[in-house]
């Protein structure tokens, strides 16, 4: 007793006489405690917390329906930007058309539907009588001819895209001034081109040539972007040539287009010397 | 109106619902889209609903797939509509008089409407015209489309059969 009282008393001289120095013993039961007493306090902290959590549970409900509250608000902003966001690309889009072609009137429509029937990538929009569109007004977009509306009801339209065999444009090469008329080909829609047949075979038409359209039907306005020249090869009957055509568009993907319900010449067909009849 | 009545009144706007519910999903840009190819999912569950409830009900719901049809594709509008009554009313009578209302005939009814339809609307809408390499397009478009939609109408035919009892539950009770 007395021995153990008399190696305390050392190590608390030689401790004062350090001071501050951790003894050996400190050290060595140290090593013991401080894992120990770290488990301790984690313990005592997540049981703090367990019943913190009971002890708060209406602040911290009042907190969780308020970070809820702000979530609900920031994703509703979030959703708000989007729409904002695709909304101020269309009018981009809008403004560029308006300010190349003064004449037309459109009307911005969103591709609601695909049906699985759907041939060569025909697709239902968003926007029918009621808000203008007629039979027959041409689609496109910033980047070019889309199609044409070939079914309408009052909320909704059917668009037929180039790629259909049924639809004939009339088109022409402003390089060269060669005239043809742009069609779709069952052989090619697969890959997403058309065919521009009835070319000259004098032609000078070549791969990378941009078409337009001619105006000439009556049915679509004159020098909408219609695609780029892939390819020219001969016909079968050797009496005219036909070019592969890459739509300027990607039918297969539009999500929005602009309907044109009115431009300058519409209605009326153009005669061999560039005049207008109805 | 008797609490049978109601019952019968619930079935039907839900079977309506369906309809609609598998319009909107066959009719979504890119919704289950597989190289290209999207299944027909209405006319699968209007020819279930024939197998279950019989050749009136079935042909009415019929007509209204076929109408929504129309809706979406190229033909004429009725031209769907019209095959759908019909092809409906001859799954109800089917199996009124020859099949059974199961799975096998369910599948064996949809594949066979889901053909008999598809080519159809391919013989009268591009067949028809005579258009060049024609047959390429039924090849690769229409053929594929019905396979997947036949592929697909297990799923509906489970799902008609859900409908379907628990309604008969509720009419038992």
């Amino acid at each position: 007793m007395a021995a153990v009282c008399i190696v305390l008393l050392a190590f608390m001289l030689r401790a004062a006489y350090t001071g501050g120095m951790g003894t050996i013993l400190s050290n060595t039961f140290g090593f013991i405690t401080t894992p120990l007493q770290k488990i301790s306090a984690s313990i005592s902290d997540a049981a703090t917390g367990f019943f913190e959590t009971y002890l708060m549970a209406g602040a911290i409900k009042e907190e969780n329906e308020e970070l809820k509250e702000e979530v609900r608000e920031l994703k509703k902003q979030l959703v708000d930007y989007d729409e904002l966001k695709q909304k101020n690309d269309q009018y981009k889009e809008f403004l560029e058309i308006k300010e190349r072609n003064q004449d037309f009137e459109f009307q911005p429509a969103s591709v609601i539907g695909r049906d699985p029937n759907a041939r060569f990538y025909s697709f239902t929009i968003d926007v029918g009588t009621l808000d203008g569109i007629a039979l027959y007004d041409p689609v496109i977009t910033s980047d070019g001819l889309v199609g044409i509306v070939y079914e309408t009801a009052a909320s909704f339209s059917k668009v037929r895209t180039i790629l259909d065999v049924s639809i004939d444009v009339g088109v022409y090469n402003p390089r060269t001034m060669d005239t043809g008329i742009v069609t779709g080909d069952i052989s090619l829609f697969e890959d997403g081109l058309c065919r521009m047949t009835y070319v000259s075979r004098e032609s000078t038409m070549q791969p990378g040539d941009l078409i337009v359209t001619s105006g000439i039907s009556g049915i679509f306005p004159k020098e909408i972007a219609v695609g780029e020249v892939k390819s020219v090869n001969p016909e079968n009957n050797g009496m005219s040539l036909y070019c592969v055509i890459e739509p300027a568009v990607d039918v297969k993907d539009i999500k929005d287009v602009f309907v044109i319900t009115s431009f300058s010449g519409q209605g009326s067909e153009l005669n061999s010397d560039g005049e207008e009849t109805q | 109106m008797t609490r049978n009545t109601g019952v019968h009144v619930l079935k039907y706007t839900v079977y309506v619902l369906f309809i609609l519910i598998c319009f909107v999903l066959q009719q979504t840009p890119s919704l289950f889209s597989v190289f290209g190819v999207k299944p027909v999912l209405i006319v699968s569950a209007a020819v279930c609903i024939a197998v279950f409830e019989g050749e009136f009900a079935g042909a009415l719901l019929g007509a209204f797939a076929g109408v929504l049809c129309d809706m979406g594709s190229i033909t004429i509008f009725g031209f769907n509509g019209i095959l759908m009554l019909v092809f409906c009313a001859a799954c109800g009578l089917l199996i009124l008089f020859l099949l059974r209302p199961n799975f096998l005939s369910s599948l064996m009814l949809c594949a066979a409407v889901l053909f008999l339809r598809g080519t159809l609307e391919y013989l009268s809408c591009l067949a028809i015209w005579g258009y060049e390499s024609v047959g390429m397009y039924y090849l690769r478009y229409t053929l594929p489309c019905i396979v997947y939609s036949v592929a697909v109408s297990p799923i509906i035919f489970i799902m008609v059969k859900k409908i379907h009892f628990a309604f008969e539950e509720r009419l038992k009770d």
